[in-house]
């Protein structure tokens, strides 16, 4: 299905969520990352507590593989191929949405990846060039690019589609930022059609995807002061899979970040970190010090997630056209 | 800002400067008397050096500077907003509204329109291909839709060009202060500021703002400026700071201390912190390796300068 035939059955979507509500859970939400940051004995003096969409995910996995990664004074491995897919699939919907459309995806991507100076993966890429890691990369981003441009094209203008849109919170008089990068926004308050949160997925679909959209939903909404309309997952070769956003997919997500804030100051805190073994052990940084990781697999078990996320600025109070 | 107070920002200047760097940088006799020399000796101290929390790498700063996406934004997005409010009717019927959807094709006429860009800019555009120039598009739409979603779209609004970096000569000295300035509005109180930024900490955003005062007021003796105004879209938040003397004098304080730091490098102290792991310096500085708890030189590698890690990233000062 083409996004912008999604769209037009979007286009009678009405914000669920009144300003009252969202103020209220605004407040809820404030209250109680004050209380968990005063509970966890973090120093106020190291700065603000970071909680982004990848710690989160992060912390989903493994405890003990998040803070070691945070801890972390030399480079992160370099990116697999089903990491540098994630980027390229973010890259390709972005070119086609602003440019109109892809003519081969190897040199599209090469392109577009020097324009954003990220030569970490232009280097990966030429290290696969003539390897198997090379052709299976060149195979999957063909296919990424052919779906891409078979559901984004013809996007009509009116959405104002914007990509690798930042959105961040501060709470708890600032010692808490909340960070995401959403990788499509559609609509919204400032133009003629309901807001659409988009996340771009190159992988399997898994249900932490949904909490991750949730998670947007909430973040881009405590933004703009107004919650989007819809917020959907998109897979390659698939429909958007969208949610209606009501308070109650807010509160779902506001849940689900109070227990990660409530995590992450514990373990800022000093408090041991616990190790959950899974495919993620592949790329762990500790993997080789740990009981409880399984025989590592190379790091090509799954994409990490979609990259470091910018962080930006807390909020201040008092609102008002400049 | 009265006049007054812009002479008296200017001696505080004047004198602090004074004080620290001495006959160092200092035009007519004694300086620098040609150009070349001039260029040479010049100190030039841009708004994000004053945000660097640690001496000794604002002594000395990174030369590491790359035209990307990330880096161009900022610029390329002020040639499309002039053009979109250029486009508006002289006189808009009420309610008139800057079309977001119209931010593609007005990117791509931009792209189309050499004549308004700033030479290395432009040089770099046309070097990158079609699907790079996208890339390089779709990051301009997004910081322009942030804008135009915190600012709304006032017609008075004049964005700054590009072509002319908000620099200004310290009178009398080799000394060049730069600040980010991104649009300007003229009220009956006076002119009004526009900063867009990222910058995390309230007081790194005080010194932004007191950066762009100074140099649009006291360096410049030009303008009144009323208030300054920061925008920071990732937090949907505007941020205004009236124009009095403890603004202006923390500006003033900030770039004393810092030409202080960059001409006297070898006293500047380090300040070990989670950002040593990025630092160009790192190499060199024992207190930053044992710090990350490492020889010096082990962690220098592809990311040395290049912050990876959101939580280093709070003191970045401003988002282009």
């Amino acid at each position: 299905m083409r996004v912008n035939d999604w769209l037009v059955e979007l286009l009678s979507s009405e914000p669920q969520v009144r300003r009252e509500e969202l103020s209220e859970l605004r407040d809820a939400i404030d209250a109680e990352a004050t209380s968990l940051l005063d509970a966890s004995g973090v120093p106020v003096d190291d700065g603000p507590v970071v909680v982004s969409k990848s710690r989160l995910a992060q912390l989903d996995r493994c405890e003990r593989s998040t803070v070691a990664s945070w801890e972390a004074t030399t480079p992160p491995e370099p990116p697999s191929v089903s990491a540098l897919a994630g980027r390229a699939l973010d890259h390709f919907v972005a070119q086609v949405l602003v440019g109109g459309r892809l003519r081969e995806s190897s040199h599209d991507l090469r392109a577009a990846l020097v324009a954003h100076g990220d030569h970490e993966a232009l280097g990966r890429i030429d290290e696969w060039e003539g390897g198997d890691d090379g052709v299976e990369f060149d195979r999957c981003i063909d296919g990424l690019a052919a779906a891409v441009l078979d559901a984004w094209t013809g996007v009509d203008p009116s959405w104002a589609p914007r990509t690798q849109v930042p959105a961040v919170t501060a709470l708890a008089g600032g010692r808490l930022r909340v960070s995401g990068v959403v990788d499509v926004e559609l609509g919204g308050p400032h133009t003629t059609r309901p807001g659409v949160v988009v996340e771009v997925k190159s992988g399997a679909a898994a249900a932490s995807h949904r909490h991750e959209t949730y998670l947007y939903g909430l973040l881009v909404a405590l933004r703009d002061g107004t919650a989007p309309a819809v917020v959907a997952q998109w897979y390659p070769g698939t429909a958007p899979a969208g949610v209606a956003v009501t308070i109650g997919v807010l509160e779902a997500a506001a849940e689900r970040l109070l227990a990660g804030v409530r995590q992450w100051s514990r373990l800022l805190a000093g408090a041991p970190p616990s190790a959950s073994p899974g495919v993620w052990c592949g790329w762990c940084r500790v993997q080789e010090d740990c009981d409880v990781a399984p025989v590592a697999d190379g790091g090509k078990a799954v994409a990490v997630g979609d990259g470091d996320e910018a962080e930006y600025t807390p909020e201040v109070e008092g609102e008002q056209p400049w | 800002m009265v006049s007054s107070a812009a002479t008296r920002v200017a001696a505080r200047l004047e004198a602090g400067l004074d004080e620290v760097l001495g006959d160092a940088h200092r035009r007519g006799p004694g300086g620098p008397g040609r150009s070349a020399d001039l260029r040479r000796d010049r100190l030039v101290i841009r708004s994000h050096d004053l945000l660097e929390p640690c001496p000794r790498r604002a002594s000395r700063p990174a030369d590491d500077y790359e035209d990307r996406v990330v880096t161009t934004r900022r610029r390329v997005g002020l040639l499309v907003l002039r053009r979109l409010w250029g486009e508006a009717p002289p006189v808009p019927p009420r309610g008139w509204r800057v079309d977001p959807g119209a931010l593609g094709p007005t990117v791509r006429a931009v792209f189309d329109t050499p004549d308004v860009w700033p030479l290395q800019l432009w040089e770099w555009t046309r070097s990158l291909d079609q699907a790079g120039r996208a890339a390089l598009a779709a990051g301009v739409v997004t910081w322009c839709d942030g804008v135009i979603r915190l600012v709304g779209t006032a017609r008075d609004v004049s964005w700054c060009d590009p072509s002319l970096p908000i620099r200004r000569d310290v009178p009398g000295r080799a000394v060049g202060l730069a600040a980010t300035l991104d649009a300007t509005r003229r009220t009956m109180e006076g002119e009004r500021l526009l900063v867009v930024t990222g910058a995390a900490s309230p007081t790194a955003r005080r010194v932004l703002a007191g950066q762009a005062v100074l140099v649009r007021t006291a360096v410049a003796r030009r303008d009144r400026v009323a208030r300054v105004t920061l925008a920071m879209p990732p937090s949907g938040q505007l941020e205004h700071h009236v124009v009095d003397d403890a603004l202006l004098d923390l500006a003033v304080d900030r770039v004393v201390e810092h030409a202080a730091l960059r001409v006297r490098p070898d006293d500047a102290p380090p300040r070990p912190s989670r950002s040593c792991v990025h630092c160009h310096l790192l190499d060199e500085c024992d207190a930053g390796s044992e710090h990350l708890g490492c020889r010096p030189g082990v962690v220098a590698g592809p990311a040395a300068g290049r912050p990876v890690d959101d939580q280093d990233r709070r003191h970045q000062g401003t988002s282009t």
